[in-house]
């Protein structure tokens, strides 16, 4: 069940209903579970007592571990349970890449084995509720967060509108705003409307176009298109995975507000960035915060061990982010690419004399900008081979046909695409400010004349989000 | 709280209006006029559900309520933009034939 398809409208305009209309908060977020389940559900069905599984046992290991007046027990009950979270992630996401890697070390070393492939299936959203597992549990043992109730655990992980993509909300966001009775007023409201239309935008109009008429057909083949092609088809795919990801994103932000809760912020015009620290905190930016969090400042040790720890540790919470992605060595690559290039800029930092003239700010971001699309080569090319013929095609031009299939509309939308990341950041939240001053007749107007011009516009057919694999 | 609401407007505390009668009457609103004036959404979604005697009664449905506003014209500033949007999409660079013209 898509977001932007009528079955999801239908499902939506239901769920509000019942939810807004439940005689109790606890019936409500009864309600808002089940309404999740069925969401989930309607994916794969197999998959949900998965779900459950997942948050039962977060919620009794964070119980344990804050009934136990013991430092040890409690932390071999968080070893067990962060263990557990990444098993299951670790078989479903990296069980068959794991067993070629073996299967082709072994073929190498000439001990050629049939090792088993289980033909592992995915299940949607995995990392994404796995992650918030593990943020609650380790939370709840440094005492951030106090522990919640099981039907809380329950929604926080199944929660529909972030449960396949996230943003990955944590128990601290979350937990209070389910335990209070949920309030519309009509700023959160305006504000909901528009993200979730601009999301629909962003996703049917310029992130489908792009990918079908012209960044799958350039990727799928680099060796028929000019360098030209491939050049633009990279910049395309930039804007692509930004309006598909963030559309994602605005449209559960705008759907929980619906219902009354908030979520943070996810996307803040990435590509304005002026280094790659910047960018990290402009894109995807409740990963980032759990990646710095969990992974580099909580396993890693973070900067505490001097520069050249701090530097190993941006290489390997970069590198163990791309791996989270997905099981493809293209994603290492990218996870490397992005983490070597935060250590040169802190190494950079630490060691340029002072009178060195610092970078121009459009160079800086002109830069910046460069390096995420080199990573975006590598994060959507189907192997690290098809990846490596790409840039090839760009350096050596030679050979290769002349011709610019990007139509004019292909490049509108490419200039579009990265002209909204100058636009004035409060644009959003000004027209939502007018919106709240409507009658509600004139809103629900307004509101279906923009859904009716993005409908027009619309490519045939919904492509599923493109983190719906991660 | 942690993170930034994207949902919180500045001046957020100068309007605490409960909403959520406003909240039913936009959605209502918007829906009402949707199924009237994007009855060709409706009719295409019903055509991509999966086969089964109650999809036939939603297809068939949907093509009666489409056949209607067209008739009475509701349909025709959605099915005008989009064959503005589709010239667009169908728009070569000068020189170059269009994809309409290529296919023929």
């Amino acid at each position: 069940m898509l977001f932007p398809t009528l079955t999801f409208g239908v499902f939506f305009l239901i769920v509000f209903a019942l939810a807004w209309s439940a005689p109790s908060n606890e019936w409500r977020k009864i309600l808002l579970l089940v309404a999740s389940w069925v969401f989930y559900g309607a994916w794969d069905w197999r998959f949900v007592p998965l779900l459950i599984f997942s948050a039962l046992m977060n919620w009794a290991v964070a119980r344990g571990i804050a009934g136990d007046r013991f430092a040890e027990h409690r932390k071999l009950l968080l070893f067990c349970g962060v263990a557990l979270n990444l098993l299951i992630l670790g078989f479903f996401k990296y069980f068959e890449f794991f067993t070629e890697q073996v299967g082709a070390t072994l073929a190498a070393l000439g001990f050629e084995r049939d090792l088993p492939m289980l033909q592992v299936i995915l299940p949607i959203g995995i990392s994404f509720f796995t992650f918030q597992g593990i943020s609650y549990i380790v939370d709840v043992y440094r005492r951030r967060v106090q522990p919640a109730e099981l039907l809380d655990i329950l929604l926080l992980m199944s929660f529909f509108p972030h449960l396949v993509a996230g943003p990955i909300v944590r128990a601290a966001d979350l937990v209070p705003q389910f335990r209070a009775v949920p309030r519309l007023d009509r700023s959160m409201v305006s504000m909901a409307l528009l993200l979730i239309v601009w999301g629909l935008f962003k996703k049917t109009v310029i992130a489908s176009e792009l990918a079908v008429d012209f960044v799958d057909p350039v990727f799928a083949d680099p060796a028929a298109h000019s360098a030209a092609d491939l050049v633009l088809a990279a910049y395309g795919y930039a804007v692509q995975i930004y309006c598909d990801f963030s559309a994602y994103t605005d449209m559960a932000i705008g759907l929980a507000a619906l219902l009354g809760y908030r979520f943070p912020r996810n996307f803040n015009q990435p590509y304005r960035s002026q280094s790659l620290q910047e960018f990290w905190r402009r894109w995807h930016i409740t990963l980032s915060q759990w990646l710095r969090d969990y992974l580099y400042i909580e396993a890693l040790g973070g900067s505490r061990g001097g520069k050249l720890a701090t530097y190993r540790n941006l290489i390997l919470t970069m590198l163990l982010g791309g791996l989270w992605h997905g099981a493809n060595w293209t994603f290492v690559i990218w996870g490397g690419l992005h983490g070597g290039a935060l250590a040169i800029e802190r190494l950079s930092a630490d060691s340029a004399p002072k009178r060195w003239p610092p970078l121009p700010g459009w160079a800086r971001l002109l830069l910046t900008f460069h390096v995420v699309v080199l990573g975006w080569i590598f994060f959507r090319a189907a192997s690290l081979a098809d990846a490596m013929a790409y840039l090839g095609g760009i350096a050596i031009p030679f050979g290769r046909p002349l011709v610019v299939t990007a139509t004019p509309l292909v490049v509108l939308l490419i200039a579009f695409g990265l002209a909204i990341h100058a636009a004035p950041q409060r644009w959003m939240s000004d027209a939502a400010a007018r919106l709240r001053r409507f009658p509600a007749p004139l809103a629900g107007a307004a509101l279906a004349a923009l859904i009716l011009v993005v409908d027009a516009m619309r490519f045939e057919g919904v492509a599923p989000f493109i983190y719906y694999r991660f | 709280m942690l993170h930034e609401f994207p949902v919180d407007l500045p001046d957020a505390a100068t309007e605490q209006r409960p909403a959520l009668g406003w909240t039913a009457a936009i959605l209502a609103a918007a829906t009402l006029l949707l199924a009237v004036a994007n009855a060709a959404s409706i009719d295409s979604w019903g055509a991509d559900l999966p086969p089964g005697p109650g999809v036939a009664r939603i297809v068939d449905a949907a093509g009666r309520w489409r056949a209607t506003t067209d008739r009475a014209g509701l349909g025709a500033p959605r099915a005008r933009m989009h064959r503005l949007w589709k010239q667009m999409e169908a728009a070569r660079w000068p020189g170059r034939a269009s994809a309409g013209a290529a296919a023929s």
